[in-house]
């Protein structure tokens, strides 16, 4: 690494730099890669668990463009707050308010793997899955980055559509239709990310205040943000049983739904009757683990019926 | 700009272009690779 990338490295002062010392690793950071294995993983299991027609091969590409798509959308995203990314602790160390590279470069950069996503997924799924990979990277990164975001508390609940359409798409390049298998599985991940957020937002809230984003907890309270998050846990817990009653799954997936849910709902309610943030920090965290195990559930589901249905 | 600058802005410049170059022709590549896989294998 040069001196000139060190220093950047170690000021973070440089906001448009002369010279770009971004590496690789920086252009990899702009596509929030934590964020894009939830999406593949996501979109992974639509694809999985659909009645596919269509071929592996051209699965595995739709999946690859899904990543791209999701890391343009998530470089768009930095590129629009590189300003208050620089004022929150949790964001400050990102690429673009490190001044490590041109925001003109990562636009470009955004732009281009946007567009090579959209490209590869018509040709591998259909236009019909591309419709909606660009109406989400659209979603993501006007709706919910440029105008919902930084002007309501609600921002979460809205926005959280762009994150929910992975399981759709993956559906979709699956048996290019859509179905009402594919809605619940958006309508789970659609209500999963507004007490996700809403737990790291009440022990981030010192970082959201600097940055002036309007998240519920600044807003409007602690309190009335853990009643949020109790309400939405409540709601997720039915509706997470859903892919059982309509037939999507049998019986595995229908006990880890209760479980995960059950315990959701407890941490939940834990957190409104409680004033140690931990408890939100515990939330938050498990809130990752309810939508990895809950989707794993899925698969493991439909492939233990079909190994079952093969040996009977 | 300093010379040890203009020298880093020229280096990185090149690694740009080849990487541009490396995206274009990958791009370029499984398009031409899905078209023929639809066309031998799934026609």
């Amino acid at each position: 690494m040069s001196d000139l990338s060190l220093n950047a490295r170690k000021t973070g002062q440089e906001k448009h730099p002369v010279v770009s010392t971004a590496e690789f690793r920086d252009y990899y950071a702009l596509l929030k890669p934590r964020v894009m294995s939830l999406v593949v993983f996501t979109g992974a299991v639509g694809y999985l668990v659909a009645p596919m027609t269509n071929h592996p091969i051209l699965g595995i590409i739709a999946l690859f463009a899904l990543a791209l798509g999701a890391g343009a959308a998530g470089a768009f995203n930095m590129v629009y707050e590189r300003d208050r990314d620089a004022l929150m602790q949790r964001t400050k160390n990102r690429p673009l308010p490190m001044g490590l590279m041109h925001p003109a470069d990562a636009l470009a950069f955004s732009t281009i793997l946007g567009g090579i996503a959209l490209v590869l997924m018509w040709m591998a799924a259909g236009v019909l899955a591309a419709g909606i990979l660009a109406f989400s990277i659209f979603f993501y990164a006007v709706v919910y980055t440029m105008w919902l975001k930084p002007t309501t508390p609600q921002n979460i609940v809205i926005g959280g559509a762009a994150g929910a359409f992975p399981p759709m798409i993956g559906w979709v390049a699956a048996t290019g239709a859509l179905s009402w298998d594919s809605v619940v599985l958006f309508g789970i991940i659609f209500f999963w990310t507004p007490p996700h957020f809403w737990a790291l937002a009440l022990f981030s809230k010192n970082d959201y205040a600097a940055a002036d984003f309007p998240m519920l907890p600044n807003t409007h309270g602690t309190e009335v943000t853990k009643k949020h998050i109790l309400a939405y846990s409540l709601l997720l817990f039915p509706l997470g049983c859903i892919p059982y009653f309509i037939g999507t799954v049998a019986e595995i997936y229908l006990v880890a739904a209760i479980v995960l849910g059950g315990r959701f709902a407890h941490l939940a309610w834990k957190l409104k009757v409680s004033s140690d943030m931990q408890d939100a920090r515990k939330l938050f965290g498990f809130s990752i683990l309810y939508l990895f195990s809950l989707f794993g559930a899925l698969l493991v589901d439909k492939y233990a019926f079909l190994l079952w249905s093969t040996l009977q | 700009m300093t010379p040890e600058e203009q020298s880093l802005y020229q280096a990185r410049q090149k690694r740009k272009n080849v990487a541009v170059a490396l995206a274009i022709v990958g791009f370029v590549a499984l398009i031409f690779v899905i078209t023929m896989f639809k066309f031998l294998v799934l026609t």
